[in-house]
């Protein structure tokens, strides 16, 4: 049998094997419900302020008030109205002459910055109608967001399935039946990759659920289900994040392999992720460490899954290579150990 | 008549020793063939499979993969060593395993049994020496393909059942069908339990399970490293039992042990080690012929002592802890007691004493114990 085919034939056993476990479908599950929280937030602030406003944390408004027939009246702009061009209530009382006054204040106070994290309607009417849905939630869940979570859950998923072979001591059974080594490591880097193919495509297809559920949560309002956006940047997005996550896969493969441990893999890849996460700032701090930072391969992750999609340029060209350096070193290095190490039996990790 | 003279004289790319045992089946197959399907396009296909065949059996023979005489050892080490640190594991180690035997590796804990085992199997790599299984040191992966083998304790998955388990490794290694599963199960004892889960099985089930996996596809080679390991007294009888069976089938079973009984009573050949070192070979019933222990209590020890010593065939009588130990051959150990009751000395309490094996075993370890270092 070629060797490729024998790593396809081996994958699919890895599958037979995986799916059983409960664990991949717990973080499928983690992974489809966090996606979906983009979609439903915007749907709920498009149709509430106040969401918007925790979600933004800005709930800066402008307010006017004067005394007119031995009452205070007052009028408030928030950033809602601003953004979305609406009158605010209690406009019509302002008198003529001070009409002009109000808006060139309104101006002024907008003139900070202060409504900017606040989206359009239309803005957030994108972010839960097709297909723009679909390419939020897969780069909201593989792109480096406050807790990455993609990633972090890649990286366990991958100490996860290769470390438990030493914990259980059948990396030894496997072995000694002949699979070769590089083989069974190929499956499983291979399986991991499907998998996060996998989890894209789940979470696009949960996407057109929700959106479709929101489309008709919303059907009396104008509008369609289908809003502006490219289809094809659900597949550009897909092919990022999947290519993205590759070094990731390969540094918590290294790890486990380097430790021969689940628990110790986990704590190695995730470790190198928060300290990247600290160094690189710093090294940005100075001109000429910042060209270093770049370098780094949280930051490659960034800026490769960062660009525009579909934008080729010369960022994007380096970003890419910057992806494919990672996963060649890493692969490289934990063929050359795994195949050189001798196996022992459980260690009960 | 002209294809079938074709076929024989390209029959000589076998070797001998297949061609004597299996010539007249393969050219009946092709008589068969050709008589099936040997007409236009369909002779051309069957005669491009059947020179496939040729070529590719010659190529194993050149790397010596095939390993069909049966005089040849099917598992040889030349100076295998494995060193730990400063440590060797392993030092030196060279022994050859026949066909169809029943061959143990005798010692105590850390002898090296298991990093031998290891080694042969290519998860240990070992500093120096040399391996072959079935004639071949090239090729390993592809050797081990006709190879069964539990190391120190049986591994699989906790959360897959037991069929699960032996499913899925039927499935990687490609060994037998499927559909062996259930026989397997059947034949370790493990029918009632195969859809319970690995993780709920007791050490003598998991036992079971791994001399299951060891079997699958029928393996040519058993490599079993303690099998009776925490087994009741029925399945240890069992596991002896099946071992005799499969060597019985002309399967060659090498087994690492420290209990030597079981090698006594399962194994034809021996290797002793101890801290890493080969220090005895040989045929199990050749040290057993050398005789067995007796240890009696009579009316009269001083006339007992006395008679025996007289007896050719006694190999050694003495007084020890108020009894008389007659090491004897097994086989007339019951001779014994008739002779002295012909002399009007009778036995009252008779007790096994230590095997052959054991005073074997004690001899070679202890005489290494006592060579200086540097001997």
């Amino acid at each position: 049998m070629m060797p490729m085919q024998e790593v396809l034939r081996l994958t699919r056993w890895e599958w037979f094997k995986l799916r059983r476990l409960r664990m991949p479908w717990v973080l499928l599950a983690i992974a489809v419900l966090i996606s979906q929280m983009g979609i439903w937030t915007n749907y709920l602030a498009y149709h509430n302020d106040t969401v918007q406003q925790v979600v933004t944390g800005t709930f800066a408004s402008y307010s006017v008030s004067w005394e007119e027939e031995g009452r205070e009246v007052s009028v408030t702009m928030t950033c809602a109205d601003a953004v979305r061009g609406r009158v605010p209530t209690g406009l019509d009382q302002i008198p003529e002459e001070r009409l002009q006054e109000y808006w060139e204040n309104v101006d002024e106070w907008l003139a900070d910055g202060t409504c900017e994290n606040f989206q359009s309607a239309e803005e957030l009417r994108r972010g839960f109608t097709l297909p723009n849905s679909m390419t939020a939630s897969i780069s909201g869940f593989s792109s480096l967001g406050p807790v990455a979570i993609g990633l972090l859950l890649i990286m366990i998923l991958t100490a996860s399935l290769v470390g438990s072979e030493y914990g259980w001591g059948t990396l030894r059974t496997v072995l000694a039946g002949g699979v070769g080594r590089w083989r069974f490591l190929s499956a499983k880097l291979l399986l991991l990759l499907c998998l996060c193919a996998g989890v894209l495509t789940v979470i696009a297809a949960v996407s057109v659920a929700s959106s479709l559920a929101a489309g008709l949560l919303s059907r009396d309002e104008a509008g369609g289900l289908v809003d502006a956006g490219k289809w094809s940047d659900v597949a550009i997005i897909s092919f990022k994040s999947v290519y993205g996550f590759l070094p990731f896969i390969a540094l918590s493969g290294f790890a486990t392999v380097l430790t021969s441990s689940r628990g110790l893999g986990i704590a190695l890849s995730v470790g190198y992720f928060i300290v990247e996460s600290i160094v690189a700032p710093l090294l940005n701090l100075s001109d000429t460490l910042a060209n270093a930072a770049d370098r780094l391969l949280i930051q490659g992750f960034r800026a490769w899954t960062a660009t525009p999609a579909g934008e080729g340029s010369s960022e994007t060209i380096e970003a890419f290579v910057t992806v494919l350096a990672y996963t060649v070193f890493f692969v490289a290095a934990t063929s050359w150990i795994f195949k050189r190490r001798d196996i022992g039996g459980a260690v009960g990790d | 008549m002209f294809s079938e003279g074709v076929y024989r004289v390209l029959l000589v790319a076998y070797p001998r020793e297949f061609r004597r045992e299996y010539g007249e089946l393969m050219l009946q197959f092709f008589r068969d063939r050709m008589r099936c399907d040997g007409r236009g396009l369909r002779r051309l296909v069957i005669w491009t499979q059947l020179l496939f065949d040729l070529a590719v059996s010659a190529v194993r023979e050149h790397a010596g993969g095939l390993g069909m005489s049966k005089d040849r050892p099917i598992i040889e080490t030349e100076a295998l060593t494995k060193v730990y640190g400063s440590i060797a594991a392993v030092d030196g180690l060279s022994m050859s395993v026949p066909h169809g035997h029943a061959f143990a590796l005798l010692g105590p804990n850390g002898s090296g049994k298991t990093t031998t085992m290891g080694m042969l199997l290519g998860l240990v790599r070992p500093t120096s020496g040399t391996f072959s299984l079935f004639g071949s040191s090239a090729g390993l992966e592809e050797s081990l393909r006709r190879v069964g083998a539990i190391i120190e304790y049986p591994s699989f998955y906790p959360y897959l059942t037991g069929r699960e388990n032996l499913l899925y490794f039927q499935g990687i290694f490609e060994r037998g069908a499927p559909e062996d599963i259930d026989g397997l199960l059947d034949r370790v004892g493990l029918a009632d339990s195969g859809d319970k889960r690995f993780s709920t099985y007791s050490l003598g089930m998991k036992q079971r399970l791994g001399l299951a996996f060891a079997l699958l596809g029928g393996p040519e080679v058993l490599f079993l490293d303690e099998p009776t390991n925490g087994m009741d007294p029925a399945g240890m009888a069992e596991v002896r039992h099946l071992i005799r069976e499969l060597c019985a089938d002309g399967r060659t079973v090498l087994m690492a042990s420290h209990l030597l009984n079981e090698v006594e009573q399962v194994c034809d050949s021996v290797a002793i080690m101890s801290k890493g070192t080969l220090i005895a070979q040989g045929d199990v019933s050749e040290i057993l012929q050398s005789g067995n222990q007796i240890r009696l209590r009579t009316t009269d020890d001083e006339k007992a002592v006395a008679i025996l010593s007289e007896l050719d065939w006694i190999e050694d009588v003495q007084m020890e802890n108020g009894e008389i130990v007659v090491s004897a051959p097994s086989d007339r150990s019951a001779l014994v007691s008739t002779t002295l009751g012909r002399s009007g000395v009778y036995v009252i309490e008779a007790n096994p004493g230590r095997g052959a094996l054991e005073r074997y075993f004690l001899e070679v370890t202890n005489a290494r114990e006592e060579r200086p270092e540097n001997a």
